[in-house]
């Protein structure tokens, strides 16, 4: 796939450079000339170029693009106005960076196809692990469900899904397990390795340390939760 | 081989088959007897981190450093929790 990333700070640049490393085409653009060198040689071409002039984008050919990302946020005003060119340019699909709520509502109002808080969706994610050592991840697909990973319970310890009863008397859905697998490394240390299983069979066997992906309503996840 | 050395390996091969709980009790029976046995120390680590008791796991890790301030391996572990 083909991506142009404007504005290469700490957020910028980490985008870039891990589609570029996955094989997709990038474009790197930022009105400073040091971060756009530092980029360079990491992905497929880098510029200088201010992003908030008209002309200099509609050169860039932005059509061809499958996403278009907004990463600059701290200069709301530059963040709304290259959005706003982009997709009059013609970009397919836009993905831009809020640094408040208002500025969001605007971004959406102007065409953005996607808006995200990197701060806000960290600093949740990480007060939910602070807050229950037992959360992994958690990610908020509306207001009443979300999926989240848990350290499996005691209660479901070498039980199989079906044998929970998971989601007949908890509500919820195992949608994948994550488990440490053990290993040998060498003749002497045992070490382990990460497996996944996506849509578990409900005969599957639940282990001593899985971690359960779990998706459902919050209320019902709480439930678990308290689960021993 | 001598007990310990015999210990090890049934620990080994029950952490292995996913015994967590036999596998623990009988590293723990090693440090028992020999309160700074690396390997012992190092395994309930690892063991600790299959069974996402990591808090356990980190303090494992510490001690082997405590002991073998050059050993790779744990370093490498605790450098992986940190960023968990």
């Amino acid at each position: 796939m083909e991506f142009c990333v404007i504005g290469l700070g700490r957020f910028g640049s980490a985008i870039a450079q891990t589609l570029a490393r996955k094989g997709h085409e990038v474009l790197a653009i930022d009105r400073d000339e040091g971060r756009v060198q530092e980029l360079e040689d990491k992905v497929s071409q880098a510029l200088v170029l201010d992003a908030t002039n008209e002309k200099a984008l509609k050169s860039l050919g932005l059509k061809d693009f499958d996403w278009v990302i907004i990463a600059m946020s701290q200069d709301i005003e530059a963040s709304i106005l290259s959005t706003m060119l982009v997709k009059e340019a013609g970009a397919k699909k836009v993905l831009a960076k809020a640094s408040s709520d208002v500025h969001a509502k605007i971004l959406k109002r102007i065409g953005a196809d996607r808006v995200i808080f990197p701060e806000r969706e960290m600093g949740q994610k990480v007060a939910e692990s602070l807050s229950s050592p037992r959360i992994f991840d958690y990610i908020e697909l509306s207001p009443e469900y979300s999926i989240v990973e848990i350290v499996a319970p005691s209660a479901f310890q070498g039980k199989t899904i079906k044998q929970t009863e998971a989601r007949t008397k908890y509500g919820i859905h195992i949608i994948a397990i994550k488990r440490k697998q053990p290993k040998m490394e060498d003749e002497k240390n045992v070490t382990y390795k990460d497996l996944i299983l996506v849509a578990p069979d409900p005969n599957e066997e639940i282990l001593k340390g899985d971690l359960l992906v779990i998706l459902g309503k919050i209320e019902n996840i709480e439930k678990v939760k308290e689960l021993k | 081989m001598n007990e310990i050395e015999i210990l090890l390996e049934k620990a080994k091969v029950y952490f292995l088959s996913q015994n967590y709980n036999e596998a623990e009790k009988l590293f723990l029976k090693i440090l028992e007897k020999e309160p700074d046995n690396l390997d012992a120390l190092y395994h309930l680590g690892v063991l600790k981190e299959v069974i996402h008791e990591l808090e356990e796991a980190r303090k494992y890790f510490e001690r082997v450093l405590e002991l073998d301030p050059e050993n790779r391996e744990a370093r490498e572990r605790l450098d992986k929790l940190a960023e968990i």
